[in-house]
């Protein structure tokens, strides 16, 4: 029970005390977290390491990092965009054929699809027997159009779709 | 069972076309991917264009005018639907000069010569990759007319699942290996129909399940294949 791992926050904190100094080595970073004993000392060093894989911080000399504001970090939403990619060219689908396109989580697909639900963008539209004779709930995208839209054009800096265009539609 | 997608041979050609329309440009930018029912030529459309975003889909209903067709790919590639064939043309034209996009138009077998001609205008006019996917039909009529079939970079034929197909999908979905004969049997059983191969894989779990069975052995297979319809 003494070792059990539970959410310290610790990243969350590092991130925090990187971003106030800046430039730092893993000492200073133990410094200003007040981190007095060796396991705690090697979780910091473990936790700026990844950091370090991650992007979210830089080498500036050996041992000695800068953090890197302005670039995003951490989650990416490659995967949920393949999800509402998925679910647009589907339009009739149930979680099974998402995951099936998409390789993503499967509670992660149902989060998104419930989301979804409740927000109104799809509705459900039954329950049908798969092709190995399992009942699965099926669900539809309540318009297509708006969908796409919402969910799926994603327009660069000089994205030239304009609003005239679209009021023409 | 776990639904697991198998990049079989058929979905690696497919994938590798729509990657070479997209980034070599030779001036020959139209493809065709044939096959018959149940090869799986939609999923391979849906998994590309989930993955690849890239990649635009357009589904041609029967019910689409020629003025349907132009309108629905300006809203895939402009995400806009101009009530003017002019302002669709003018969308779609914009769009692909801003960012090269490979259009993937299903079940393309049911347009008329017509509609496969306004495909080859905007192919020869703005240089639009795309590749046509549909049943057989859509070769005969793509031969009808020769400056079609002429501007058709590849004609992929979706071929029927192979062994090593199914050996892959037993492992990836049931976590079983097969022998080669037992392979061949299940391949032969599915007539190249990979909803069959996934009809039998659930069977052959429920037997195993049934009958205690850990691995595959020729009574089950023999049970598998043995054909109730």
């Amino acid at each position: 029970m003494k070792d059990k791992a539970y959410h310290t926050g610790l990243t969350a904190r590092i991130r925090e005390a990187a971003r106030k100094l800046k430039e730092f080595s893993s000492a200073t970073i133990m410094n200003a977290l007040n981190i007095k004993t060796y396991k705690e000392a090697e979780h910091i060093r473990l936790t700026i390491k990844e950091m370090r894989k991650s992007g979210e911080i830089e080498n500036v000399k050996e041992a000695f990092y800068r953090y890197v504001h302005e670039t995003r970090h951490g989650r990416t939403y490659e995967v949920l965009n393949r999800i509402y990619r998925a679910i647009h060219v589907k339009g009739l689908f149930s979680a099974a054929d998402i995951i099936l396109l998409t390789e993503a989580d499967k509670r992660y697909v149902y989060r998104t699809i419930y989301a979804l639900l409740e927000a109104g963008d799809i509705e459900t539209a039954g329950i049908r027997k798969n092709i190995v004779n399992r009942k699965e709930a099926l669900f539809r995208v309540r318009h297509k159009d708006d969908f796409y839209l919402k969910f799926i054009t994603q327009k660069d800096q000089n994205g030239i779709t304009s609003k005239k265009d679209r009021k023409q539609g | 069972m776990k639904w697991s997608f198998v990049p079989n041979g058929n979905y690696q050609r497919v994938e590798e076309l729509v990657n070479e329309l997209l980034t070599e440009s030779s001036g020959i930018e139209l493809a065709a991917a044939v096959a018959p029912y149940g090869r799986g030529k939609s999923t391979a459309a849906a998994r590309i264009i989930t993955m690849n975003p890239c990649t635009v889909y357009t589904y041609f209903e029967p019910r689409f005018s020629l003025a349907g067709l132009i309108r629905e790919i300006a809203f895939s590639i402009g995400s806009t639907r101009p009530q003017s064939t002019q302002a669709s043309v003018e969308v779609i034209k914009r769009e692909i000069s801003n960012k090269r996009r490979v259009v993937l138009v299903d079940e393309a077998d049911q347009m008329s010569l017509k509609h496969l001609n306004q495909l080859r205008a905007f192919h020869d006019l703005y240089g639009i990759p795309i590749v046509l996917i549909g049943e057989d039909a859509l070769l005969s009529k793509l031969d009808r007319e020769g400056r079609l079939m002429s501007r058709v970079r590849k004609v992929l034929k979706f071929q029927p699942v192979t062994q090593a197909d199914v050996t892959i999908f037993y492992k990836q979905s049931l976590g079983l290996s097969l022998t080669p004969e037992h392979a061949t049997a299940l391949q032969r059983h599915s007539r190249g129909d990979f909803r069959r191969v996934i009809v039998d894989a659930a069977k052959a779990e429920r037997l195993m399940k049934i009958n205690g069975l850990k691995a595959v052995n020729d009574s089950l297979v023999h049970e598998v294949c043995k054909d109730e319809r």
